[in-house]
């Protein structure tokens, strides 16, 4: 019997923490139930936003969220990355440590971008094996977050969904749902999200993500720039049904509005999980842009503050 | 997982980095010798690789990857070169990008490392080397000056500081006799750097942060000390003798090896610059450029 959520709790309604917003959290102590940070921008960072984290650690919970682990990748394992994370975790006191199911590059670079696997089984001993050296060096489950992504592969044998079921079955890893990455692929895999929904093992999802994505017309791209849109808010009320309440974080990376905003568009969760309309109109599916001023998440940089 | 199957997906990681990272596009990409080696495939059987959509063909869903690739990093370097991007004008300075990006592929797991090359990137593609070389200044040279002030402004704003420490105080320096000067060894806070310019890039970066939409300046040499206070990155412009003698006490020299040094090379009167380390000491503690002063002598039990 696993235990929900992996034993850990619901931390409640987030915010993905963006330098932007720094002042803002300093300043006001905004009543926000966590925080999730990405883990590249701070392991390294020996000024403002480090300091800027650890005083935001001492008033709120942290996540850690990465986007470089690469855990599907052929390279070996960055160890000495792992040990930072692992120290970070220990200094900020993060809840738990997530990352994509993907791969972001090959032969010592780094692509930066969270890039498809083939879903077979060859592929998940691969991702399995490198989750459970993971696992014993970082001293915790992993969790690891189901992508965006705009290709399928000819080799692939399995849904996505059976894939993460599998990979959490044979690890004891834990899943990070983003539920607007399930609508943004079923759109361009010509899949039905529901159907995705009622494959995931639920006890196994300790986190929920939520974003905007933009129209591209034949294909959405997971922007993080915009409104949770209607369908992905449906998608949600699923997830709280089968969980019954998850530690839900909205993520917002491009075209960043005040935080405010922000932190109003993942409350808009509490209407949903009382299965209510939410107050005002429903975000919906905006016409289609131009795809080439679309580009997905992640994209993450901090600005120097100079004089 | 079996060799052979680790093989396989190596394969296809490979294929697919070098298609979605190629300059020329993704059919370019296929056809490029790297991908060949990896997977011999043409563009008319590409779907027994990637497969299509209903809305998209393998070759435009592949595209996606590949439009964001560029675009993602372009607009990384662009936040971090935000002076020279204004230097250049937007399409130049992509042009530039595009050719670094082939060049110095990130290789770590932070974008914070993106532009670590890119000064040395501009030296090294300068039309002009052969006249570089001969010690001629002219535009590319303001150019790298620019990108490395930008370069090290950003390094020091999220590398090793001193906040928390207490800084060299005036005093400090003023309770030791004159005579043991010499003995003097003044230790930088971590995040002090020198920079030599061959232009005025630091008023231009000041001139462009005023959005005052500056013009390439003529060559001036220019000297400045980067350093962090309260996570802030100060510029200081300070004098080429100043230079010289923060650029010897950074190496860990003392006072007296210092003023020997710079007396040999400026032909300078000790009075004289006796005179000057007395001004610059309290310019130096006011700007929090040291945390210590130690003397050999002094230490000596």
């Amino acid at each position: 019997m696993v235990e929900p959520r992996l034993g850990h709790p619901n931390l409640g309604l987030g915010v993905g923490l963006r330098t932007v917003h720094f002042p803002f959290i300093l300043e006001h102590h905004p009543e926000v139930d966590w925080f999730e940070i990405i883990s590249e921008n701070f392991i390294d960072s020996q000024g403002r936003p480090r300091h800027t984290l650890d005083k935001i650690a001492e008033r709120y919970p942290i996540v850690m969220h990465g986007v470089s682990l690469s855990i599907g990748s052929t390279d070996p394992l960055n160890f000495e990355y792992l040990k930072k994370l692992k120290k970070l975790a220990k200094e900020t006191q993060a809840h738990w440590i997530s990352d994509h199911l993907c791969w972001t590059g090959i032969a010592g670079r780094n692509t930066h971008d969270l890039l498809p696997l083939p879903l077979n089984d060859a592929t998940l001993e691969h991702v399995c094996d490198r989750i459970r050296i993971v696992q014993e060096f970082l001293e915790r489950p992993l969790i690891l977050e189901n992508p965006s992504s705009y290709v399928t592969f000819a080799e692939s044998t399995m849904a996505e969904w059976e894939f993460l079921a599998e990979m959490t079955k044979a690890t004891e890893c834990g899943l990070l749902l983003d539920v607007n990455n399930v609508y943004v692929s079923s759109v361009n895999h010509d899949f039905d999200p529901e159907i995705y929904l009622k494959h995931i093992p639920f006890d196994r999802v300790v986190q929920c993500h939520l974003a905007g994505h933009t129209n591209c017309g034949t294909h959405l791209i997971d922007t993080h720039d915009g409104e949770v849109i209607d369908p992905v808010w449906q998608l949600y009320r699923e997830v709280h049904r089968q969980t019954g309440g998850i530690s839900t974080l909205l993520e917002w990376d491009a075209q960043i509005p005040p935080f405010e905003k922000v932190h109003a568009e993942v409350l808009k969760a509490k209407d949903h999980m009382a299965e209510q309309l939410p107050k005002g109109d429903a975000a919906i599916e905006s016409g289609p842009v131009d795809q080439t001023a679309a580009v997905p998440h992640p994209l993450h940089f901090v600005t120097p503050e100079v004089q | 997982m079996e060799e052979s199957r680790r093989f396989e997906l190596q394969k296809l990681q490979t294929w697919m980095q070098v298609v979605i990272s190629h300059a020329g596009g993704i059919e370019a990409g296929i056809a490029s010798d790297d991908a060949q080696k990896a997977i011999p495939i043409e563009m008319d059987v590409l779907d027994t690789v990637v497969s299509p959509s209903k809305n998209l063909t393998s070759a435009e869903r592949l595209g996606i990857y590949g439009n964001a690739y560029f675009a993602r990093l372009m607009e990384c370097l662009r936040e971090s070169f935000p002076a020279l991007e204004h230097a250049l004008g937007s399409e130049l300075f992509d042009e530039f990008s595009l050719g670094y990006l082939q060049r110095y592929p990130s290789q770590s797991y932070s974008l914070c490392h993106l532009g670590d090359q890119f000064t040395q990137h501009l030296q090294e593609t300068r039309p002009d080397a052969q006249e570089s070389l001969a010690g001629h200044v002219d535009w590319p040279d303001f150019l790298i000056d620019l990108a490395s002030l930008e370069r090290n402004i950003e390094q020091v704003f999220d590398g090793p500081g001193s906040e928390g420490d207490s800084p060299l105080e005036l005093s400090q320096l003023e309770s030791i006799d004159p005579d043991r000067w010499p003995e003097m060894i003044l230790h930088p806070v971590p995040s002090l750097r020198l920079l030599a310019l061959r232009f005025p890039v630091n008023d231009y970066y000041t001139a462009f942060r005023q959005d005052e939409n500056p013009d390439m300046p003529p060559p001036r040499e220019q000297y400045v000390a980067l350093n962090r206070r309260q996570y802030v990155v100060r510029r200081l412009e300070i004098e080429p003798l100043e230079y010289q003698l923060l650029e010897k006490i950074l190496k860990g020299n003392s006072i007296g090896q210092v003023i020997e040094a710079v007396t040999l090379s400026a032909n300078l009167e000790l009075a004289e610059l006796a005179n000057l380390l007395r001004k610059w000491f309290q310019k130096w503690t006011e700007a929090h450029f040291f945390s210590d002063v130690t003397c050999n002598a002094m230490d000596e039990p």
